[in-house]
């Protein structure tokens, strides 16, 4: 794991933030970090990266626990861009860029500087001071910060706040590339769609405490293990379609214009409609319904706001 | 190093105080081609010590300060968790560039100043010279640790500039008047610092007087000063979350 968590625990003041987390990211994935305003994501992020340091449990990063002895190494292999961009707002894009290679210790980085600056489409803009961009260009020159140095993991906490739907989509792109660079990526959202585009993994938590945490499709799947799907009848055979599918144990509730919504252990769409030709009810549309990450974070946040 | 080293030229502050002391010199040029160089070479006490102590606080603040003003502490700390070395970094780039500025803005204030005293049969004396520059490097030195030590204390750049004029011409100053205490104030033992390096019986003007405490004594207590003051400092940047 580049990035763990052992049952950390942080409160502030009578404010409980976390409770026993416990989680890591695996090298190579990117791993997507849910939860609803004021769930902890933040905390956790600070926790791992020695900004703020935990009441019980530990946190460690690239194998080295947090505040330890391999700390520093293992902290100059990790680029963050931790609550929106952190820049020297009198200071151009390229200065910046050149002010975070000193502070890690990297030596002739020009040339990455004017790679980093290309990729994230500040090339044109290098000179400019990064106190007069727009919230995505500096977004985007806080990546490239991020960046720098060629990190093995990279953290990143909401980065495509502020960013015009283009620019989220451009953000996105950029982001899912990262692991062809050899980098491994958590990042927290609070887009559900982002997540569930970008991320190969994904953890969720509320209150505090984790509720889930796998690959994406094991989470999405672990939503209950029951199917769902929409059944098109003619009007006048909904209420016999409905009495015929409820007799197999199945939850079904017509939507009417002879929609019917069934769910329950089905294992296959094909065995409602035989069940249903077998009384004499022709199925005209037959649609599997699978649950979304979207689905999934509301039943296990009970609904809280993102 | 190399970072702060490249905040200070990368961003406006700096060069701000910079500019602002070489204005004060210049003005301290004219003064001196008119008016000559007044007693104990006071044109360079006024138009350059003065200037250098108040941009050194504003310097001391800034360096100390700019990842607070610039909300920039957790991009620092992402780079290097080190904020002992983050600390000393600041420390020493903030006495070398201090120390630097302090003696060659004196050094080429010298050759003019004497120029523009020459028209009224005035002249600079060297070892007078070298003793008004060895005492205001140690007041530049103060105070830039009293300016970034008050910022680190108040986690603030605007509040620990605030804090750090307020201390050094208020808070101070009042101590100082406070009976026996008052003998231990930063500004009166600064004062005897100042005073053993450049004695009152060298002075022609009533304005320097004899020193509280033997020298020694003075220097423990400017000691004690900044290393309370600074240790303060740190232990807030040592404690505190970062946000």
């Amino acid at each position: 794991m580049l990035a763990a968590f052992e049952g950390v625990g942080k409160s502030f003041g009578d404010t409980v933030a976390l409770e026993g987390l416990s989680f890591g990211v695996p090298e190579g994935s990117v791993c997507g970090l849910l939860g609803p305003n004021g769930s902890g994501k933040t905390t956790a992020i600070r926790l791992l990266l020695g900004l703020t340091r935990p009441d019980d449990g530990s946190t460690s990063l690239l194998g080295a626990p947090s505040g330890g002895r391999g700390f520093p190494s293992a902290i100059r292999q990790t680029g963050a861009l931790v609550e929106g961009p952190s820049l020297y707002s009198r200071a151009s894009a390229r200065q910046n860029m050149r002010i975070q290679a000193a502070a890690l210790g990297l030596r002739r980085a020009g040339p990455e500087i004017e790679d980093l600056l290309r990729l994230v489409g500040l090339g044109e803009r290098a000179g400019t001071r990064s106190g007069g961009f727009s919230m995505g260009m500096k977004q985007r020159l806080g990546l490239a910060i991020a960046l720098l140095g060629r990190p093995r993991l990279v953290i990143l906490d909401e980065p495509t706040n502020g960013l015009d739907p283009s620019g989220i989509v451009e953000m996105r792109g950029l982001i899912s590339r990262l692991p062809e660079r050899g980098m491994t990526v958590l990042v927290s959202s609070h887009l559900l769609s982002e997540v569930e585009l970008m991320c190969d993994r994904v953890t969720i938590i509320n209150r505090g405490r984790l509720v889930a945490d796998g690959t994406m499709s094991e989470v999405v799947g672990s939503s209950g293990g029951q199917s769902a799907y929409r059944v098109n009848v003619a009007d006048n055979e909904v209420p016999a379609a409905v009495s015929c599918l409820v007799q197999l144990g199945l939850s079904v509730e017509p939507k009417g214009d002879g929609l019917i919504s069934v769910s329950g252990p089905v294992t296959d769409g094909s065995q409602l409609s035989c069940v249903l030709a077998a009384e004499g009810i022709f199925v005209s549309g037959l649609s599997q319904v699978k649950p979304d990450l979207e689905d999934v974070f509301l039943s296990l946040t009970d609904g809280d706001q993102l | 190093m190399r970072a702060e080293l490249l905040k200070v030229r990368s961003m406006p502050t700096p060069l701000w105080c910079l500019l602002a002391v070489c204005f004060c010199a210049l003005l301290g040029l004219a003064a001196v081609w008119n008016w000559g160089l007044g007693t104990d070479l006071l044109a360079f006490d006024v138009a350059i010590g003065f200037p250098l102590a108040i941009a050194s606080i504003v310097f001391g603040a800034w360096i100390f300060g700019v990842e607070y003003g610039q909300n920039t502490l957790r991009r620092t700390l992402t780079a290097d968790p080190r904020r002992l070395r983050l600390f000393f970094s600041k420390f020493i780039v903030a006495v070398v560039l201090v120390s630097l500025v302090t003696v060659l803005i004196h050094l080429i204030a010298l050759p003019l100043y004497d120029l523009a005293a020459d028209r009224h049969g005035q002249s600079v004396e060297i070892a007078e010279f070298r003793d008004l520059v060895l005492s205001k490097l140690v007041a530049s030195l103060v105070y830039v640790i009293v300016g970034g030590a008050l910022v680190l204390i108040t986690g603030s750049m605007a509040g620990g500039v605030t804090a750090a004029l307020l201390f050094i011409f208020v808070v101070d100053t009042v101590l100082s008047l406070v009976p026996e205490i008052g003998d231990y104030s930063l500004g009166v033992a600064l004062s005897d610092v100042l005073i053993a390096i450049r004695p009152a019986e060298d002075m022609q003007n009533d304005f320097f007087t004899e020193g509280t405490h033997p020298t020694k004594e003075a220097v423990a207590i400017l000691v004690a000063w900044l290393v309370v003051l600074g240790g303060l400092g740190w232990l807030r940047l040592w404690r505190s979350d970062v946000k």
